[in-house]
């Protein structure tokens, strides 16, 4: 065979796998589809080939029914590997807030009637008796399993969808969805970069108003917000939100919204419930270098603290 | 640290301004990185230079966060015909600070819609060499970012209707209407009113989805998932997804 129609054939061979490359690549598109889970919506926006589109939405649906049935209240098998893996997260971030985030204000929630969505203020005498029933230092960790004192009830809300997020995104990367996101209810993380080919683009609620507070450039970042706009109720005037000072028994107050960016979406989720309610929060961001924090305080005004990706290098 | 490890650094940093970010608005923008203890001396100067009249850029300015030369900052802005501002979505100059690990020689970086801008055959280029030569090392940086005037969120024009994660309809909102969709548990009925969307009635048990603020910005939702039902006002988004 001469050199010539040697390398003819290799060109052949280049444009052949050059034109296979491209075809596969092409049969990637951007997909988005909702689904329901949490009570509330999950958006997953991935770049996908068309096959690919039913096992990504039947994977992250089993990631969500499992935590959902593991995690909703009144459906605790305290025993259960997972549950036992979310409380040993939940207590480390239990001990780093200063006890801000605590996953035992279940008798709170109940009494506040944010659970039977029958709202009202309580007696302070009927709040101090039930703050003996909040705090993880009175969970016992058995041979079987959690041990809860008579009365206490867990409420994961602050940190389950966070690690359900976090649990989907991990399932999809595995399957090789190289860019997306998953929003569920606010509790998001993306990976990659957006259709336009940039970061992706996501805006912050503003807590009093319609429209964003602002909008974060973000990727390979999850991003979790708590805020007093979502589930609250008003008497007299006064707001009393969902999330409650562990240590007073109260609705917090000092804060309208507390967005948090970082590497986990279930650090993100927790952090904001903990800092929504800490008078000190800096020394909270202090321990999670990696995370940072976007406040607006009960006046509507806006701060920033604690670590920004990118700046490492400084 | 030197320029170019400067410029590489603040380039690829995400959340420099992250109140601040104007989506696909294809407005211009422009971001001041002024690397100095007293930012007051030379803000003016450089904004005077760039031209940036308060008049164009809506003339009010915020903090991003706090900032430890906050109060003569706004001193001299407020002496050039800039008033502060709040929320820092609203303002046309946003001002933040950040710490520097690693003092730095003071300097400062222009970024115009995503390129960093030469300025060395401008007046700048002088101030920018008085700045680096005269004094010590500095430690701390200020954002500036001016943004041009833009809108974060626009009116929609289509109130799509989605079930089960399926798109149902399209219900235009220029037309007032009212439409039953059978759901989950029952159904949701849908009134549009003066360009807004409404759930009017739902056989769910809370009924939030018919205490929801009527929808009408691009991207807005009213959801009710007892049934499965989504209502999401369509036109042109400015982000790619929401926290809140």
């Amino acid at each position: 065979m001469s050199t010539q129609s040697l390398a003819r054939k290799r060109f052949s061979l280049f444009i052949f796998l050059l034109a296979a490359a491209v075809t596969c690549r092409v049969k990637e598109r951007w997909q988005s589809y909702t689904l329901f889970f949490f009570d509330t919506v999950c958006d997953v926006e991935i770049l996908c080939q068309a096959a690919q589109i039913r096992a990504t939405q039947e994977e992250i649906s089993r990631v969500f029914t499992t935590v959902e049935e593991q995690f909703s209240p009144g459906r605790q098998d305290l025993s259960s590997p997972l549950v036992l893996e979310l409380f040993q997260q939940s207590r480390q971030v239990y001990l780093n807030t200063g006890g801000y985030f605590d996953i035992t204000v279940g008798p709170l929630v109940e009494l506040w009637g944010f659970s039977s969505r029958a709202y009202h203020v309580p007696r302070p005498e009927d709040i101090k008796a039930v703050l003996p029933l909040v705090g993880m230092e009175k969970i016992r960790l058995g041979a079987s399993g959690l041990v809860l004192q008579s009365g206490m009830k867990l409420d994961w809300g602050g940190i389950a969808i966070g690690w359900a997020v976090d649990r989907a995104v991990k399932a999809l990367r595995d399957r090789g969805i190289s860019r997306g996101f998953i929003n569920v209810g606010g509790d998001l993380y993306c990976w990659g970069s957006n259709p336009d080919n940039k970061d992706w683009r996501v805006g912050i609620q503003h807590p009093r108003q319609k429209g964003y507070l602002g909008v974060l450039s973000v990727s390979n970042t999850g991003v979790a917000t708590s805020g007093d706009y979502q589930k609250y109720f008003e008497r007299n005037g006064i707001r009393y939100c969902h999330i409650f000072n562990p240590t007073t028994g109260y609705p917090a107050t000092e804060r309208q919204s507390v967005t948090v960016i970082g590497p986990l979406t279930m650090l993100c989720d927790a952090l904001s419930t903990a800092l929504f309610i800490s008078p000190e929060p800096e020394a909270i961001l202090k321990r999670y270098p990696e995370y940072g924090a976007i406040f607006v305080n009960s006046r509507g005004e806006v701060a920033t603290m604690g670590k920004s990706p990118g700046l490492r290098s400084f | 640290m030197n320029r170019r490890h400067f410029i590489k650094t603040v380039l690829s940093t995400s959340l420099l301004t992250p109140l601040l970010g104007p989506g696909k608005s294809a407005d211009p923008n422009l971001t001041l990185y002024l690397i100095s203890d007293h930012p007051q001396d030379s803000l003016p100067a450089i904004m005077r230079e760039l031209g940036t009249e308060p008049s164009f850029w809506s003339g009010r300015f915020s903090f991003g966060n706090p900032h430890p030369s906050g109060e003569k900052i706004k001193h001299v802005l407020c002496r050039t015909g800039w008033r502060q501002a709040c929320p820092a979505s609203s303002t046309g100059l946003v001002l933040s600070f950040q710490p520097l690990h690693h003092a730095a020689r003071p300097s400062f970086t222009l970024v115009r819609n995503g390129k960093v801008e030469d300025i060395r055959s401008r007046r700048l280029s002088r101030l920018w060499k008085e700045m680096n030569d005269s004094r010590p090392d500095s430690a701390c940086l200020t954002i500036a970012s001016l943004n041009g005037p833009r809108e974060p969120s626009a009116h929609g024009r289509t109130a799509a209707i989605y079930t089960d994660g399926k798109k149902r309809a399209v219900l235009a909102l220029g037309k007032d209407q009212s439409k039953r969709f059978a759901s989950a548990c029952g159904e949701v009925v849908v009134g549009i009113e003066r360009g807004r969307a409404v759930v009017l009635a739902s056989t769910c048990r809370h009924k939030i989805c018919q205490s929801s603020l009527p929808a009408s910005l691009a991207g807005e939702r009213i959801i009710c998932a007892p049934n499965r039902f989504l209502l999401e006002i369509e036109g042109p988004r400015f982000v790619d997804t929401i926290t809140g």
